[in-house]
């Protein structure tokens, strides 16, 4: 990828202390509706790799649907939703969700690799042909599956530097203290359960039952 | 690791497989393309939401359709008899609508014509093609219009509202100087660089090429493997600029290409992943006096009325493509 200036560190933006100046670009961009591209340079990219991550396929229509439906509904979005990062993200949710019901309810129409049952989560079988081509170790792969499904998707955001903790229970609509817990909970019960199934597969000395345990 | 940007101390250990998992979200897919259709959809609606240029339905007083801008588009051409515009004074303020040209046109339109498909040899033999458009037209309001151009027999339309209207003959279509026939449009070449020959003016002179092209695409049968030799001869015209993203009057995902001729700006909304001219823009170009009686009887004296000054931006018409393939028989329904 080419390197941006948007990009801060593995990809989590850092937005200055204080007022976000992402907030001061919403506000800008209801009197000057062009301002609201400027949120367009700094977060797009974060946006794009997320669908792609969710919906490999259909990333860059989508990318352009988040972006529209984020500068129609800038007017909504206020301090009390969290940051605007957060709010950008809840949007490429929702957009990538109804995209692969769609998918799901047209047959017809091509649905992303492996796509199957959806629930209001991510399907899980996008995500699990990626850590497959990364080789994520079988143990982790088991025990994510283990994970209830709000849960899973909170962490899988997180590890992935999309959006940090606060940012994700913006984006999916939850206080930033009950996405703590949860995401607490869920590292303690991974961890928990990974070690338990290494421990097993060590004494056991057979391979883990993995691929068939993660599908949903 | 990574330094967490969240103010929250960790401290649990990471469990093991941490980092894979963390890499399994690296995506290297190049955000080039993406970014700048999305950079462009939200100019452009940033440019809709603002005062200025007045969309159809949204305008003040009455403006009169540019005729001679209709009559380029319209396929069976001698079924709609429409008079020609004469421009008869200009304003010289300019007020453009911002139109990113982030995104190539030539690689939209490359695209496009990656993507045509169909039967390979067309449809030589059909008897009628069929075309179904949305058309909005500046002080005209909404009409829905179907055409069936006659292959060997006089074909039809029917705008609604209006009353239906039958073409003298089998339908014609321009081509640079010429008034092809069907079997004239399966005669013609379909390597870009002999078909673009065809549509260079009798004096060369950069002329109304896209339109042409435009009209092919949306009315006519060309066989896919034409349809795909007029976008990339669309691709090479000069002064094509594109405009990433955007959404038809149906809400279909398109990208724009545009061109300016004469005093319009053509813009075309093509769907890049079918192939599928989706939507035709006429836009005044410059700040122009249309004074022009279009379709007989519709709008066409209003004396107390002065010539209308469209300011340049104004989106004039546009034709929306809602249906359209061969059929053997001609609708005399209604």
């Amino acid at each position: 990828m080419l390197p941006s200036p948007s990009r801060g560190i593995n990809g989590v933006r850092v937005t200055g202390s204080g007022m976000n100046s992402d907030e001061r670009i919403v506000n800008r961009s209801l009197q000057d509706p062009e301002a609201f591209a400027e949120l367009v340079d700094r977060h797009g990219e974060d946006l794009f790799h997320f669908l792609r991550r969710r919906a490999p396929h259909d990333a860059r229509d989508l990318l352009a649907d988040v972006w529209l439906a984020a500068f129609h509904r800038r007017h909504t979005y206020h301090r009390e939703l969290g940051e605007v990062r957060g709010w950008l993200f809840g949007i490429a949710r929702n957009i990538v969700l109804a995209h692969l019901r769609r998918c799901a309810a047209r047959p017809e129409m091509e649905p992303p690799d492996g796509l199957e049952a959806l629930s209001d989560t991510f399907d899980w079988a996008v995500i699990d042909q990626r850590l497959d081509l990364h080789a994520v170790l079988p143990a982790m792969r088991a025990a994510l599956a283990r994970l209830p499904d709000t849960e899973r998707e909170l962490l899988v955001m997180v590890a992935w530097n999309e959006v940090t903790p606060t940012q994700a229970a913006t984006a999916l609509g939850i206080p930033p203290g009950t996405a703590r817990s949860r995401l607490h909970r869920a590292r303690t019960s991974l961890r928990k359960d990974i070690e338990a199934l290494l421990a097993y597969s060590d004494s056991a000395e057979i391979a883990l039952p993995l691929k068939s345990g993660v599908t949903k | 690791m990574s330094p967490r940007p969240d103010s929250a101390p960790r401290v649990e250990l990471d469990p093991p497989g941490w980092d894979d998992l963390a890499r399994a979200g690296a995506d290297d897919s190049d955000a080039t393309f993406a970014m700048a259709a999305a950079r462009a959809a939200v100019l452009r609606a940033a440019a809709e939401e603002r005062p200025g240029p007045t969309p159809p339905g949204r305008h003040r007083g009455r403006w009169f359709v540019p005729a001679a801008a209709a009559v380029a588009l319209i396929v069976v051409a001698a079924a709609m008899v429409v008079h020609r515009g004469t421009v008869t004074r200009s304003v010289a303020t300019p007020n453009v609508v911002t139109t990113p040209s982030m995104v190539s046109a030539a690689l939209i339109l490359h695209r496009a014509a990656d993507a045509t498909t169909g039967p390979p040899g067309g449809w030589p033999n059909a008897a009628y093609w069929y075309t179904r458009v949305e058309i909005a037209t500046l002080g005209v309001g909404v009409q829905s219009m179907e055409t069936w151009a006659g292959r060997t027999k006089a074909g039809r339309s029917r705008t609604t509202p209006g009353a239906p209207l039958s073409a003298p003959g089998p339908a014609r279509f321009a081509v640079g100087t010429h008034q092809l026939d069907w079997a004239g449009l399966y005669a013609l070449p379909t390597d870009f660089v002999s078909l673009s020959t065809r549509f260079k003016g009798s004096d060369g002179s950069p002329g109304d090429e896209i339109q042409q092209i435009a009209n092919l695409l949306m009315t006519s049968p060309a066989s896919p493997a034409l349809r795909r030799a007029l976008y990339q001869v669309a691709a090479a015209l000069p002064g094509v600029t594109g405009g990433g993203a955007v959404r038809d009057s149906l809400g279909r995902l398109g990208e724009t290409v545009s061109r300016t001729e004469g005093h319009l700006k053509v813009q075309l909304v093509v769907d890049t992943d079918t192939g599928s001219l989706l939507e035709v823009r006429l836009i005044a170009a410059s700040t122009t006096a249309w004074a022009t009686p279009p379709t007989p009887g519709s709008v066409a004296s209003q004396p107390d009325s002065p010539p209308n000054t469209v300011i340049a931006g104004t989106l004039l018409t546009r034709w929306t493509v809602n249906a359209s393939g061969p059929t053997t028989a001609l609708d005399r329904t209604r």
